[in-house]
């Protein structure tokens, strides 16, 4: 991961007052927290240990074995939207349109949360559960891939 | 297929998704005499004045999320098919623009709806230019657009709905036998190998020439940086 998509991702954490995010990508793996002004950033080094089923991060700074690739380490009570198909994420219906959905919005079952555009075929994405929009992980009009996580909803 | 015949309409499209989403069934269908906000992708114009065919088809195919695109190159073999007519060649541009001498006879628009791995709907709207007076086209329309007309093809409207319901029902994934490698063979025989274009997604700026598609249907391009596939975005020609 680039210093660039580090700092990223803290000014969307600080903007969203998320306190504790983790992140992982093959085996690195990176968590910040968040308390009061300070900020703490862990980056993992690789590690070869079979991941255990359903492991949620620890609440020490300890890093835990490596999970699967391309896993997003989620809290228990919430939940990550992925895209179902290889295209373009786009956030709003037209370019003039406000968004679908934002950070602290609170959504149900059925509620569209964003377009993935692919082979020119525009395609709503709905939620799957109730609860509330905690992250948006991927800018407007960026390619995404298949099962890329897109949204993290707090389960009500 | 029950189709549900209007005169003005805002958008087919649009209308068709209300009632999807209150439970009607696959192969309902909306017609509209001109849509006073007929539209393409992203909130793109689609001049639709009256004396064209504006047909929205709701379908419900039981395929999965990530199969989805594939009813973009489908719905385009199909229209391709209920318009064509004998001693008129026809091209497909990827993924789904049916043109004569390069410019456009038909446009489809395709909103689908998923829920994780399930498609809840694909709304099929097409829209075929029947007469376009080159005269009455706005703007840059008169060297993109074409007709069915011009081009000399002579199917009354009757006639294409007929056409339409056949061929889509024949490339519809819900159809037992239908056979999508086939269909990609199929569309690939019909397509134009021999423009270049600049392909457009985002920031992002190739040029290239289509050489053919991969097993997800996706265009592979050939460019200066050697073979891109292309499944999003747009190929403008140049």
């Amino acid at each position: 991961m680039e210093m660039k998509e580090i700092r990223e991702i803290l000014k969307l954490l600080e903007k969203h007052d998320i306190t504790d995010f983790t992140l992982q990508r093959g085996d690195h793996r990176i968590r910040v927290r968040r308390g009061g002004a300070v900020f703490e950033r862990e980056v993992a080094v690789p590690v070869k240990t079979a991941p255990s089923p359903g492991m949620v991060p620890p609440p020490s700074p300890v890093e835990a074995p490596a999970a699967q690739p391309e896993t997003l380490a989620v809290g228990e009570k919430q939940f990550v939207v992925t895209s179902p198909i290889v295209g373009t994420f786009y956030r709003a219906p037209s370019p003039e349109s406000p968004p679908y959905v934002d950070v602290g919005q609170t959504v149900s079952k059925g509620t569209v949360l964003c377009i993935v555009e692919a082979m020119k075929i525009m395609n709503e994405i709905e939620s799957e559960v109730n609860g509330k929009i905690s992250a948006i992980l991927v800018e407007n009009a960026q390619p995404v891939e298949y099962g890329e996580p897109l949204f993290i909803i707090d389960l009500a | 297929m029950i189709i549900h015949r209007l005169g003005s309409i805002s958008s087919t499209n649009d209308l068709l998704r209300e009632m999807a989403d209150n439970g009607a069934p696959e192969w309902t269908a909306v017609m509209a005499e001109n849509q006073t906000a007929g539209r393409g992708r992203m909130g793109r114009k689609w001049h639709s004045p009256p004396g064209n065919l504006y047909l929205s088809v709701l379908l419900r195919p039981g395929m999965e999320s990530g199969e989805l695109s594939r009813m973009s190159l489908l719905m385009s073999l199909a229209v391709y098919h209920a318009i064509s007519q004998k001693g008129v060649t026809l091209r497909l541009k990827w993924p789904n623009d049916i043109l004569w001498k390069g410019r456009k006879l038909a446009g489809i628009l395709l909103e689908g709806k998923t829920m994780g791995a399930e498609v809840i709907h694909v709304i099929a709207g097409i829209g075929i230019n029947l007469t376009m007076p080159r005269e009455t086209l706005p703007g840059d329309l008169a060297s993109h657009a074409t007709s069915l007309e011009e081009a000399g093809i002579v199917w009354s409207r009757e006639e294409l709905l007929t056409r339409l319901e056949t061929a889509m029902r024949r490339y519809s994934p819900s159809i037992r036998g239908m056979d999508w490698e086939r269909a990609m063979r199929e569309w690939s025989l019909h397509a134009d190998w021999t423009r270049d274009y600049v392909f457009m997604d985002g920031s992002r700026r190739v040029l290239g020439r289509p050489v053919e598609l991969n097993r997800e249907g996706h265009l592979i391009l050939e460019t200066d940086m050697g073979r891109i596939p292309v499944r999003s975005g747009d190929l403008v020609e140049i």
